[in-house]
């Protein structure tokens, strides 16, 4: 069907009458010529009157063509197929990750292309459509709220940038989805991902979510403007081990694309590892692991290694990685629990020891788990601890309280499972503070029990990165652990920034995540064993383990951060009043905020967006410290294979769900064509041609070459004029 | 001689000599030639700065000049829709001044009647000689045919320059154009892109009637372009006279 974007310029029609009013009114202005006989024209004049006419009505015709064509071509037609139109929401979501800058020796990198075919895309709404842009990577954001003129993000889309974040293409629906909370009659969703679509894009929890209830009719859209056959090696991780008395640099490496790749994996810092250099093949899928033995006598402490990847490939951030030399080994985890029961399988910590256990064998850095009970664990215990998990803990000292905070404050991580011996009258005093919810351990007081029947999971947020990988329809089982008894909590007091990820039944929070200083708390509302719930006992438990130890402990190994991240780190022994200078990689110098939590000080760095080593120096009435963190582009890009299609339709579900491959020498508008045919080019160059056709014919029936009529030179001078002269000259 | 007329016989030489004399002789002026010029309205047309009228006012006087400087006797008749101003031919050279105020002193105006002009005129030439016809010939071809015949079967030899203009021998125009008619003052809207082929073909046609219907009498017809140099019409007509006098 045709709609008009700019019907109002329909008025300028009326310029029709100047043709006719030039042809019908005006008489006609034809030049008269004298001539010697009309005697040999006589005998054609019917026939030369009628095609006269002809060419009057044929050019009036001409004219009045132009004209309509001209005023077709302002009221700016579109041809769209697909019948009845419905008001259109249309979200143009553009991937700004780390990967959209995968280069192409001649020819633009994708995220060039995504620009231009979402301009391209912004001009095409129609009467009565809003649309808007949201730039995407490890978080999304909108450009501005939907606009019937989204033009007017044209200058903010430019001046966006690809940075060197991770994709995660459900982080826009999360912004998308109330935007649609009260939908307009008569309208559907459009959603235009411009992304270069690889597996780790996607999270089938974050479609979940964003399509669960959603009443309004849809379509997905993703225009993959990545390379066809993309390929790609990166570092995925790097440790300093010990074994057998030996030193290592443990580097796993990982590839993409269709076929094995050879490099060279190679220190580049210190110096005095320079040398230090093995060759790789890496087969896609697969991780390839690489041991670097380091010298016996080397001293690592407060060095930086850096590891290259070589030769560099298109995507160059992630084939480097900085490795904290000082934090070697694996996950250190101080588990405290009661010890209620000699019967080991009835113990608090059970299933979480096994799982421990399974995970440390698992990985070459191991988890080395130490158990203490309340009672027993020292404040070394805590200062020896990456995560600490509580289960079932009725109380802790004063002291032992104070160890645990200030750990956890410096960057530590805390696991809170809760049980029947938990005496709420302490977590409530000691480790809840209503006035400061963020300044304690437990952001919510508990209120009591709640037993008898069965709850489940509901309100999950797949899109955190905690859940987000536990998300599977068909063999995750998160989403269906139920549970006997929980404790319900309070309402959240006033400043409270923990966020619920998961509740039971709508009626308490099932988990909770909390910062605290530098350091994170996850609060299980349930017990670590099987006691209170089927969690431990499902499949999800293992990965949800994993995914807690890695969320809580990547502060510590290697003072890792990535691209896009909040910073936080505690500032040992500078004491009160801190002044603290952060010298970026590359070599910019920015303040952090800084906080106090009683004696202990936090430096806080909003965003982290430069990859590499960070130099941090402080000082207070206490002392002084130097100290160095470092930050990795994310590994989520590095993948660069294309997920599989008809997985990702299925994960849409009834949404209309297709994927584009634009060929990357067409024009931004064929890319973007969404079956909408832009009509006033082709109307303005028609009306270029009838203009060339009048002229034409202007040209044909106007008098402008004809010869001019003398008159008598006899008459005028004479016959003997110029003789006449010419005897005058003489 | 036996057998020569004896009406040439000089009878005085007879008488006084008693021998027989023939008497052979020429005339003084060697030519009686009549310069015919067509004065009608028609032609008055004319592009690039001449007029036909022009052009056949320098003709004549170019071919009065000629005829006077070789002893020929030259007149002058001036004819439009009727027989107009004569001058009997003389072969001074005031003779032909004479001729040019007679050209100046009357521009073409009204309509043609070439056989009408023609055949009154003819009933004034006493004396047979070269008659040169100078004229566009705009008017019914069989009368104007039937006319300059009647001049040739009086003993006339005959000399016809019919004179066009560059845009009538190549009809120019170009858009659509009314053309008013010199001579009737009637107009006509034409688009002359759509008539050139149709004009062009029954000019060519009346240029071919004129041709052959004159040539077969015997009589020179030398179709001239106002655009072109007088030589052609000064060959023709030294060409004729060369015959005359053979």
């Amino acid at each position: 069907m045709f709609t008009l974007l700019a019907p109002f310029a329909l008025a300028a029609f009326a310029v029709l009458a100047v043709p006719i009013i030039i042809h019908l009114l005006k008489p006609k202005r034809v030049r008269t010529m004298p001539f010697s006989s009309l005697r040999w024209l006589r005998s054609s004049q019917h026939k030369m009157s009628r095609r006269i006419q002809w060419h009057q009505v044929l050019l009036f015709l001409l004219r009045a063509a132009f004209l309509s064509a001209l005023v077709l071509a302002l009221t700016k037609p579109i041809f769209s197929t697909g019948g009845k139109r419905a008001l259109t929401e249309r979200f143009v979501i553009l991937d700004v990750s780390r990967s959209m800058n995968y280069e192409q020796p001649g020819s633009d990198t994708p995220f060039v292309r995504a620009k231009k075919i979402a301009r391209a895309l912004l001009a095409e709404g129609l009467p009565g459509d809003r649309a808007t842009v949201l730039l995407t990577a490890n978080t999304s954001t909108a450009l501005g709220p939907l606009a019937e003129d989204p033009t007017r993000y044209v200058a903010r889309l430019e001046a966006a940038r690809a940075g060197l974040g991770d994709t995660d293409l459900s982080s826009a629906l999360a912004v998308i989805r109330p935007m649609l909370a009260v939908p307009r009659p008569n309208a559907r969703a459009e959603l235009l991902f411009l992304t270069d679509n690889h597996q780790g894009a996607w999270s089938q929890g974050g479609v979940a979510a964003f399509t669960d209830g959603l009443k309004m009719p849809m379509s997905v859209r993703v225009i993959d403007v990545g390379p066809s056959a993309p390929r790609n090696a990166w570092i995925a991780e790097v440790r300093a081990v010990e074994f057998d008395g030996k030193r290592f640099l443990h580097a796993r490496t990982g590839a993409s694309g269709n076929e094995p790749q050879e490099r060279t994996l190679r220190v580049g810092k210190p110096s005095d590892l320079g040398g230090i250099a093995q060759k790789v093949t890496i087969a896609p899928g697969t991780f390839a692991e690489v041991s670097l033995p380091v010298p016996a006598d080397f001293d690592f402490t407060g060095k930086i290694a850096e590891l290259v990847l070589e030769p560099r490939d298109a995507l160059q951030d992630d084939d480097v990685f900085w490795v904290n030399l000082d934090a070697r080994g694996g996950v250190r985890v101080l588990l405290l629990e009661s010890q209620g029961t000699q019967i080991e399988s009835l113990q608090p910590g059970y299933h979480l020891r096994a799982a421990l256990d399974v995970l440390g064998h698992g990985e070459a850095a191991a988890a080395q788990v130490t158990r203490r009970t309340p009672e027993a664990v020292v404040a070394s215990d805590f200062a020896n601890a990456d995560v600490v998990v509580m289960a079932n803990v009725a109380q802790l000292s004063d002291d032992r309280l104070l160890a645990l905070e200030s750990r956890i404050k410096g960057g530590a991580g805390l696991m809170m499972f809760f049980g029947p011996a938990v005496q709420p009258e302490f977590y409530n005093t000691k480790l809840h503070n209503r006035q400061s919810p963020t300044e304690c351990l437990l952001p919510r007081p508990l209120r009591e029990i709640a037993s008898g029947g069965l709850a489940s999971l509901t309100r999950i947020e797949w899109t955190h990165p905690l859940l987000a990988p536990l998300f599977d329809p068909t063999f995750g089982d998160f989403s269906r652990v139920h549970a006997r008894t929980f404790y319900r909590f309070g309402d959240a007091p006033q400043g409270d920034t923990s966020q619920v990820l998961a509740w039971f039944d709508d009626a308490a929070p099932a988990l909770i995540e909390h910062t605290f200083g530098a350091g994170r708390v996850l609060i299980f509302n349930t017990t670590a064993n099987d006691e209170w719930s089927d969690l431990p006992r499902r499949n999800c438990f293992l990965p949800l383990l994993d995914q807690s130890l890695n969320r809580l402990t990547r502060v510590r190994l290697g003072r890792g951060f990535r691209t896009g991240e909040t910073v936080a780190l505690a500032l040992p022994g500078v004491g009160k009043n801190a002044t603290a200078s952060i010298t970026t990689p590359g070599g910019r110098s920015v303040t952090p905020a800084l906080r106090e939590f009683g004696a202990q000080t936090i430096a806080r760095l909003d965003v982290a967006d430069e990859a590499g080593v960070y130099s941090l120096r402080a000082s207070g009435e206490d002392g002084s410290v130097d100290l160095s963190f470092v930050v990795h582009v994310g590994r989520g890009d590095s993948t660069v294979a294309k997920p599989d299609a008809d997985t990702l339709r299925s994960w849409w579900g009834g949404a209309s769900f297709e994927i584009t491959h634009p060929d990357p020498s067409a024009s931004p508008e064929r890319a973007a064509a969404t079956g909408r045919v832009l009509l006033w080019p082709w109307l303005f160059a028609f009306a270029a041609l009838v203009l060339l056709v009048e002229m034409y014919f202007v040209h044909r029936l106007c008098p402008v070459m004809n010869p001019t009529v003398a008159t008598s030179t006899v008459a005028k001078h004479g016959i003997m004029a110029p003789t006449s002269k010419q005897e005058a000259k003489r | 001689m036996p057998g020569d007329d004896l009406k040439y016989l000089d009878w005085q030489v007879f008488a006084r000599t008693d021998r027989y004399y023939i008497k052979r002789y020429e005339e003084e002026t060697n030519l009686r030639c009549y310069i015919l010029l067509d004065r009608s309205a028609s032609m008055a047309f004319g592009t690039r700065d001449v007029t036909k009228w022009d052009y056949g006012c320098f003709l004549a006087t170019c071919l009065g000049y000629l005829m006077i400087k070789q002893q020929d006797a030259v007149g002058l008749s001036l004819f439009g829709a009727k027989p107009g101003l004569v001058l009997p031919p003389r072969s001074r050279v005031s003779h032909l001044r004479q001729m040019i105020q007679v050209m100046t002193a009357n521009p073409p105006v009204g309509e043609t009647n070439v056989a009408a002009s023609l055949r009154a005129l003819v009933r004034n030439l006493k004396r047979r000689g070269l008659i040169v016809l100078i004229s566009d010939l705009i008017d019914d071809p069989a009368e104007t045919l039937k006319s300059i015949r009647l001049l040739g079967s009086h003993g006339h030899d005959v000399i016809v320059f019919q004179l066009r203009d560059a845009s009538e021998v190549e009809f120019p125009f170009d858009g659509a154009t009314v053309f008013r008619d010199l001579e009737s003052g009637e107009e006509l809207e034409v688009d002359p892109a759509a008539v050139r082929e149709s004009y062009m073909q029954n000019l060519a046609e009346e240029t071919e009637r004129y041709r052959k219907g004159l040539l077969e009498v015997g009589i020179d017809y030398v179709p001239l372009n106002t655009r072109e140099p007088y030589d052609q019409a000064f060959s023709a007509y030294l060409n004729r006279r060369s015959k005359i006098r053979g």
